[in-house]
């Protein structure tokens, strides 16, 4: 929340005159340092997002290859001796270079979701809190509609009536998930329309469409962003649910939920098959959530200031 | 300065508002049924001449800053008109409003919720006008402006976190200024302010009035900074305005018992200054929701009896250019 009251009431001359100058990757940098949690999720998107761009270069193999011959291997730490230090999944393809080709379709997923949860949800959200009216009530409506509505139910169908491939789960993810989005954009606008600076660009005879960009819309993009960074985490572990019940990314994509759901018969005895797609799930989605955690710690001007 | 300039009319009031009415519904439970009306403003007669300023007093809730607003038309009004150079701003369609929004500014209460933080300072007074006139040279015209209202023009590419309270104010005068508008309301400009700040923003305000000439609406609760920059002072109490007279006439000879009990609660500073008897008015504003029946003051006048119970006063000129609204002056005339 962009709370600009925070500073209290009147204070006769404030001589903090750096604290609007310092580069904004900068102050991300230094409140990072200052929460090592932070620094850890930094760290684990660094290397996700690294893994996503790079999937050639780091993988060791090809994540398609097959080699009947070499099922099942034991990777590296488990007294392995092949060149697959994660060793190989029931077609004898390398698991590690599956796990970095899944970053990439992970990522893609979960971000894309979120930008159209993200859009639909923000526009709809503006327009509700700065109109009202029947605008108002018939978003609200729709919100409470669709969050008491089971998440997955919704995603499940949308994806079943589109087709399952990759562009339809990021459309149902990002369909059933826009609620988030309207519901923070509208209540934070509606606050926001009865600001003074709000009013005074109003006074000044200035057209909606700017007042709702450039003083209500510049002023939310801060939590929004908080929002939207958790978002993306939550993105990706649907993304491997839908996949892990057969109607998000199909085989041979390598897809973490596909890797997961494809080790499940193999659990009891070839454990690290879905283990290890797992973990993954779990430290992407970790590293995403921390930062989340240090962009809010960040963007709020009450933490900021200790 | 290509402002548009077109639509003065020479003479006549450059404001007149009549019976202007404002009731906020007060709504309920999952159908947001209507159960009530904060009425706000109820009823609200006043006019301001080319040039002059207009003081509008009152406690803090009695409705005067929904005055300011409504003129704006940042709140749609439940009644009324207002006539700004001829014209109803009240019944106004959108394109008509803007434009004649250009010719009509608001200074804001709060220093710090009346800017946009993400703003530069050049941005923030030069906004509307770059966009209004498209003038190349609208920096230059901010940083003119800038001067005018006692900063510098190198302030211009600041953010407004990095300046005090009074230097705020001080930009958003400017803001107000920038459109070079015709009347200008300032809501309480000052009230937010340190006391030392205070008077020089009021005699800035005062300054630039006598420098750009635009007729002013200064809505305050404070009646000694009204004094000192007001030529005519309309006192107002839970919606209406009950007094209206000159700046010397209604601090010299107040008539109506709230206005007597607001002038008495003024403190004074000079040495011997005269105790007057102080009419100090009794309890809280009462609920605008259920406003008193009859004169709305009944309930906290020292001096009130069954009449004011029943009936509401109307206002009368009980001397020249003097109105109040108060039983007593009937009373005077008739019996």
């Amino acid at each position: 929340m962009v709370d600009t009251t925070a500073n209290g009431g009147i204070e006769p001359e404030r001589q903090d005159k750096q604290a609007g100058r310092a580069p904004i990757w900068l102050l991300v940098l230094r409140k990072a340092w200052q929460l090592r949690m932070g620094v850890f999720g930094f760290l684990l998107l660094a290397i996700l997002v690294a893994m996503a761009l790079f999937s050639p270069l780091i993988a060791t193999h090809d994540p398609y290859a097959q080699d009947i011959l070499a099922r099942l291997e034991l990777p590296g730490f488990l007294g392995g001796t092949s060149d697959h230090w994660l060793g190989t999944d029931q077609l004898g393809r390398d698991l590690y270079s599956r796990i970095v080709y899944g970053a990439r379709v992970s990522l893609m997923i979960g971000v894309s979701a979120v930008v159209v949860s993200a859009v639909i949800g923000i526009v709809l959200g503006l327009l509700a809190g700065y109109f009202g009216g029947w605008i108002d009530s018939l978003v609200d409506f729709s919100v409470n509609a669709m969050l008491a509505f089971p998440f997955i139910l919704l995603a499940m169908t949308l994806v079943i009536i589109l087709g399952a491939s990759a562009e339809n789960v990021i459309l149902a993810l990002g369909i059933s998930n826009w609620p988030i989005f309207a519901r923070v954009t509208r209540i934070e606008t509606r606050k926001l329309r009865e600001q003074e600076y709000v009013l005074a660009a109003l006074a000044q005879g200035l057209g909606h469409l700017r007042v709702i960009f450039k003083h209500i819309f510049a002023n939310l993009a801060a939590p929004l962003l908080v929002i939207a960074t958790v978002e993306i985490a939550r993105s990706i572990i649907r993304e491997t649910f839908l996949s892990f019940l057969g109607l998000g990314i199909q085989p041979p994509t390598p897809s973490w939920g596909v890797m997961l759901a494809e080790g499940r018969a193999y659990v009891l005895t070839v454990w690290w098959l879905s283990t290890l797609p797992g973990a993954a799930i779990f430290l992407a989605a970790l590293g995403i959530n921390l930062v989340g955690d240090a962009l809010r710690d960040l963007l709020d001007p009450r933490l900021r200031k200790g | 300065m290509a402002m548009d300039t077109t639509e003065t009319t020479a003479d006549g009031p450059i404001l007149e508002v009549r019976d202007l009415k404002m009731y906020f519904p007060i709504r309920k439970g999952l159908l947001k049924r209507t159960v009530g009306h904060v009425h706000a403003v109820d009823g609200v007669n006043f006019t301001i001449q080319r040039g002059e300023t207009l003081g509008l007093v009152g406690e803090s809730g009695c409705g005067k800053s929904t005055v300011g607003r409504l003129l704006l038309r940042l709140y749609a009004p439940t009644a009324g008109e207002a006539l700004f150079e001829g014209r109803d701003l009240m019944a106004m369609q959108t394109d008509e409003l803007n434009r004649a929004r250009r010719h009509i500014q608001i200074i804001f209460q709060d220093p710090f919720a009346s800017l946009n933080p993400r703003f530069r300072v050049k941005e923030l007074v030069g906004e509307a006008y770059r966009l209004h006139t498209g003038d190349k040279d609208w920096v230059a015209y901010v940083a003119d402006l800038l001067g005018k209202v006692g900063l510098q023009a190198d302030h211009m590419n600041r953010y407004p976190h990095e300046f005090s309270g009074g230097q705020r104010q001080r930009i958003g005068i400017a803001r107000a200024l920038a459109l070079q508008p015709r009347l200008i309301i300032a809501d309480e400009p000052v009230s937010a302010l340190d006391v030392s700040v205070q008077a020089q923003v009021v005699n800035l305000l005062d300054s630039l009035k006598a420098e750009f000439g635009f007729s002013f609406l200064f809505i305050s609760h404070d009646l000694s900074v009204v004094e000192h920059i007001a030529d005519r002072v309309a006192v107002m109490y839970l919606g209406e305005i009950v007094e209206t007279a000159s700046d010397r006439n209604l601090y010299q000879d107040p008539l109506h018992p709230y206005t007597q009990a607001l002038i008495a609660a003024v403190p004074k500073a000079e040495a011997g200054a005269k105790r007057r008897r102080k009419e100090v008015v009794r309890g809280d504003v009462p609920s605008p929701i259920n406003p008193p029946s009859g004169c709305r003051f009944h309930t906290r006048c020292p001096r009130a009896f069954a009449r004011c119970r029943s009936e509401r006063p109307r206002m009368r000129e009980e001397k020249p250019d003097h109105w109040v609204a108060c039983h007593l002056y009937d009373e005077a005339e008739h019996g």
